[in-house]
Formats: C-alpha cells, structure tokens, sequence
C-alpha cells in the first residue's frame, strides 16, 4: 500500500517535473526568436546614436542612415488596417528626447534632471515613461536637446503657466492670508519626434556647445 | 514471497525507465540552453532563418529574424588606428577591423576577397536565397499587396585616411567572376547564379569609389570635409526578397479558408448552434443573408485578384532588373552590393528587417 503510493507519487512528480521542463525549453526556444524584438532594436539603435553623438566635436555634424524598429503585425487582422490607412508601422516608435533644460513636469520621471534620448513606443513624456514601452540613455548632464522633445516654444508656455501659477499663488496668499494653491490647469505637452518607418531615414546630428540638434532628412 | 518479490522489480524497473528519462531530458535541455546561450550572431540569425523557412507562409511573419549586420574595417597600417573607419562606424560596436598592408594590390585583393567572402555567407545565412521568409497571411490570400523587404548583412567600409590608390583599379565583379569559393568547385558567381549567369549585372564598382569625406566640396547643402562625419566610402551587402504568389495558389488559399469556416461552422458545438440559429431565421431574411455572402466571397475574390496582379506589378518592378522575360513578376531574391546610402538602400528595400 504504502510502496504503491510512493510509487505513484513518484510518478506524478516525474511526470509533471517532465513536462514543466519540456515547457521550459520550448519557451526558452521561443523566447529567443520573440524576446522584445522592437526593444531590442530600439536599443541597439539608442547605443549606435549615443556614441555617435558622444564622438561629435564642436560644430560637427554626423549624418547616417538609421533604421528604428516598427511593430508589424505582418499575418494578423491587423496587417489590414494597416494597409487600408496606409500606416507604415502598427505601433509607432519615436526618437525622443529632452535635455537638462526641460522642467521635470515636462519629461519622463526616469530621466530626472539629466538629459537623456529614448526610443518610445508613442511620442509623450509618458510612453517613455513606461519600461516596456520606451529605452532611454542618459546624455552628458548639462546636454540640451533640439528638434526632439520639447521645443523651445514649448518651453516658453511652460514657463508662462508656471510664472502664472506663481503669481496667482502671490495673490492668493495675499487676499486670503493663507498658503492654498490656486488650481491652474496645465497646459498639454507638446512633444517633438521623429517617427520610425519601416525602411532607413537619415539622421543628422549636430552639435554646438552643449547642444545637441537632430534633424531628419538629408 | 513470490508476490512481493516481483512487485519490486517491476516498480524499481519503471523507476529506473523514468529516471533515465528524466536524467536524458535534463541533459538534452541543458545541451540546448547552453548551445543557444552561447550562440554566435551568425548562428542564431541562420536558425530564425530556418524557423521562418520551415513556419507556414501566413505565420512567418510571426517570427522575427534575429540577424545582425556584420560590420567590417579596412584601414591602414598608417592610418589612425585607434578610431579606424571613424567616419563610419563612430560611436558603434562589434567592428572588425582589417589592416590592410601597404601594397596596395595586395591590399585590393583583400578587398575583394572580405567583400566576396561577406557576399557569400549571406547568401548562406539567407537560405542561398530558395527560401521564402517574408510571407504574411493576406498577402498569400491576395488581401495585400506585397512589397520588398530586405536584410542588410555586412557592412563594408573603407577608412576616411585610406589611400585613393587602394581603389584604383578595384574590381569585385572579376573577383567574383572567376574566383573559386573555398571548399567549393565553383566561382562565386557561378554558385550564386547556379551556373545560369556569366557576368554579374548589379555589383557597381563605385560602391567604395565615393569620394573620402576629407575632400572639401557643397552637395545638396550638407558640408563635406572635416566638419561632416557619415558621408563615407561605405558599401553594405543587402538581401532582398519580394514574392508574388499566382493568382490561383491566392484563390485556392481563400478557398480553402472557406472552406475551414464552413466544416467549423457544420462540425463544432458552437457552429453546430449558430447554424441551427440561422435555420430559425425567417425565409426572406435567410435568403437576403445568401445573397449577401454572395456578393462578399465574389468582392473577396475579385479584390485577391486585383491585389495579386498588383503584387505582379510591385515584383517585376523590383526583379525586371535581374530577371528576363516574365520570371520577374513572381518575385526573385537578390543579394546586392549598394552604397549605404538612404536613396540607394530605400530604392531597393520598402521595409528593413533584422538589425543594421
């Protein structure tokens, strides 16, 4: 009695250590061909431009063909959608970016103060934000960017609301008497990148003093 | 006594048999993992090859093809050799670097013999170019038209301090011609064409002949010279592929699509329900629903016909060039030596897979 449920539990735990090791190697397997392929192209497209940019002198310019990934959903539903709006990539990817100049409020979380360049899935701070959807390097901490991110204009507006909120803060303090903050919507941000299609585009960098300007086309 | 005796041997056998089994499993497992783990770019590129060589048309596109382009040096012994090819390759991993000597015949051989080397192991890596790897579903069912999609294998360039004179006279397409592949009876040409072509139509002498990005000179408001990096003597090595499937393969595989819906539709739980459902429904309503099937599979199939020819179209426009008669229109595959330029790389390629 007792030797058969040795036995038979034996059995199971062979059994099932079996198959959970078949599933293993087959996801493993898989897993090579499938593992974030888009992410990893963004990637190494991220590393092959942060060392060319970190190469560039003063009033250099580097020009280059760069491919960027782009989900295709070639075989699936999608692909028809695709094809009928004429959309190059189903998940578009972005060259983004934004330098140390740019207010926190207006970046991702993850690139802090610092300047930093990413590849997202999606052209807001937010998309970036998110690790699966974005990989971001940082760049030298006094970098700033131009032609990515957030624009000068942009900045400007940005500066105007927080002027604005300050001075309603000043005013609020002063008929009041106390410290409430008065609400005072945020504007949208408006960010600037340069979309990947599914064939080479040409990149140009240029760098003037601690700027850094992207440009796409030749 | 007799009873115990023989139920010990018969569980310590099956213990045995699960063990071995077991132990077998674990070691083809850890063999696989450590095969993949350490697996060259070369090696892995060639097995997404083959899974999406041997994957059904309308999943191939599913499995992503895990290739890398080569990128490979010629510099000098003169030259810079702490930043070689840095007009290049600036700022980029993984270059092999290749210093050539100074004689400068020697030095063309070399050349010729890296770039036709690096031809011949992506027309190795890409299936000798028999392999379809680039099929989608609606494309095989005529519900898109197809386009060119390219593989960039090798990357080739020369260093900017590089002497004009390793160029003059550099001949890849006579190299190509008559030179014999190692472990091989035939010239390189004659493998890649099968015999069938003498001299080869596409490869341009002036792939490597740009001119070095220290010559000061105004093209299309870029500055050449000290000031620009990227406009480089630079040649990539491409693999093209465009495929158009005939127009009755288009129709059989719409048909037997159908044909799939309609058995799921007579022979499953749910099929079975609906159609009793669609039995149910009102005379009137059920024959406006016939007509209206109709109409859609004659639409269907009139928009896989428009789509194939136009599929035709796309495909000769890309494969005329290599191909005589009508063979062009049902797609070739082409290994190409082009500049690595966006207007030359974007001229043959409509979409760019692996990783440049």
């Amino acid at each position: 009695m007792a030797r058969g449920l040795i036995h038979d539990t034996l059995r199971v735990i062979l059994s099932v250590g079996g198959v959970l090791l078949v599933l293993l190697l087959a996801g493993k397997l898989f897993g090579v061909f499938l593992h974030n392929q888009q992410t990893e192209t963004a990637h190494k497209t991220l590393m092959s431009l942060l060392g060319k940019s970190e190469r560039l002198e003063d009033e250099q310019t580097a020009s280059f063909p760069l491919v960027g990934p782009c989900g295709k959903i070639a075989g699936g539903p999608l692909e028809s959608i695709r094809k009928i709006t004429g959309e190059t990539c189903i998940d578009a990817w972005y060259l983004m970016g934004w330098g140390s100049d740019v207010p926190l409020a207006r970046k991702p979380e993850r690139c802090l103060s610092a300047s930093c360049l990413c590849i997202c899935k999606g052209d807001t701070p937010e998309a970036c934000q998110d690790l699966q959807r974005g990989v971001c390097v940082f760049l030298p901490q006094s970098t700033t960017l131009r032609g990515l991110g957030t624009s000068p204009e942009e900045l400007e507006r940005f500066d105007t609301y927080q002027r604005a909120v300050h001075s309603q803060q000043a005013s609020a303090a002063a008929t009041t008497g106390s410290g409430a903050i008065p609400r005072v919507a945020l504007p949208p941000a408006v960010t600037q990148g340069i979309r990947f299609p599914p064939a080479f585009i040409e990149l140009r960098i240029t760098k003037q003093g601690t700027a850094l300007m992207f440009a796409q086309g030749a | 006594m007799k009873r115990g005796a023989g139920a010990l041997p018969d569980f310590s056998v099956e213990l045995v048999y699960a063990l071995v089994g077991f132990v077998l499993l674990l070691s083809v497992g850890g063999i696989v993992y450590v095969q993949l783990s350490s697996s060259s770019d070369s090696d892995i590129c060639a097995l997404s090859v083959l899974a999406r060589g041997t994957a059904p048309a309308s999943a191939q596109a599913l499995l992503p093809l895990k290739c890398q382009t080569q990128k490979t040096c010629f510099t000098c012994a003169t030259c810079d050799t702490k930043r070689p090819c840095q007009e290049s390759f600036a700022g980029e991993q993984g270059v092999r670097v290749i210093t050539l000597p100074l004689d400068s015949v020697e030095g063309q051989r070399i050349i010729a013999q890296e770039t036709a080397e690096a031809y011949y192991r992506c027309w190795k890596r890409m299936g000798q170019g028999k392999i379809s790897l680039f099929g989608g579903y609606l494309q095989s069912r005529g519900l898109a038209v197809g386009d060119s999609v390219c593989v960039v294998c090798d990357r080739l360039a020369l260093d900017g301090n590089l002497d004009p004179s390793y160029l003059e006279g550099l001949d890849i397409q006579s190299y190509l011609r008559d030179t014999r592949v190692p472990e091989h009876k035939e010239t390189y040409l004659a493998l890649f064409t099968n015999g069938q072509v003498q001299s080869y139509p596409s490869v341009s002498a002036s792939t490597y002949s740009v001119a070095p990005p220290r010559v000061s000179q105004e093209t299309s408001g870029l500055t050449y010279g000290s000031s620009t990096i990227g406009r480089d003597r630079q040649g990539s090595i491409v693999f093209m592929q465009v495929e158009a499937p005939s127009i009755t393969d288009t129709l059989t595989q719409l048909g037997t699509d159908g044909l799939i819906v309609a058995g799921g539709a007579f022979f499953t739980p749910p099929g079975r329900a609906g159609t009793k459902l669609i039995g149910m429904l009102p005379a009137k309503v059920a024959r406006a629903g016939g007509i209206a099937t109709a109409v859609g599979t004659i639409g269907i199939a009139g928009l896989a016909a428009s789509n194939t020819y136009a599929s035709h179209i796309v495909a000769n426009g890309y494969c005329g060039n290599f191909q005589s008669g009508t063979a062009g229109s049902k797609g070739c595959s082409v290994f190409e030596l082009l500049p690595y330029r966006v207007s030359w790389l974007n001229g043959l390629c409509s979409e760019i897979e692996g990783v440049p």
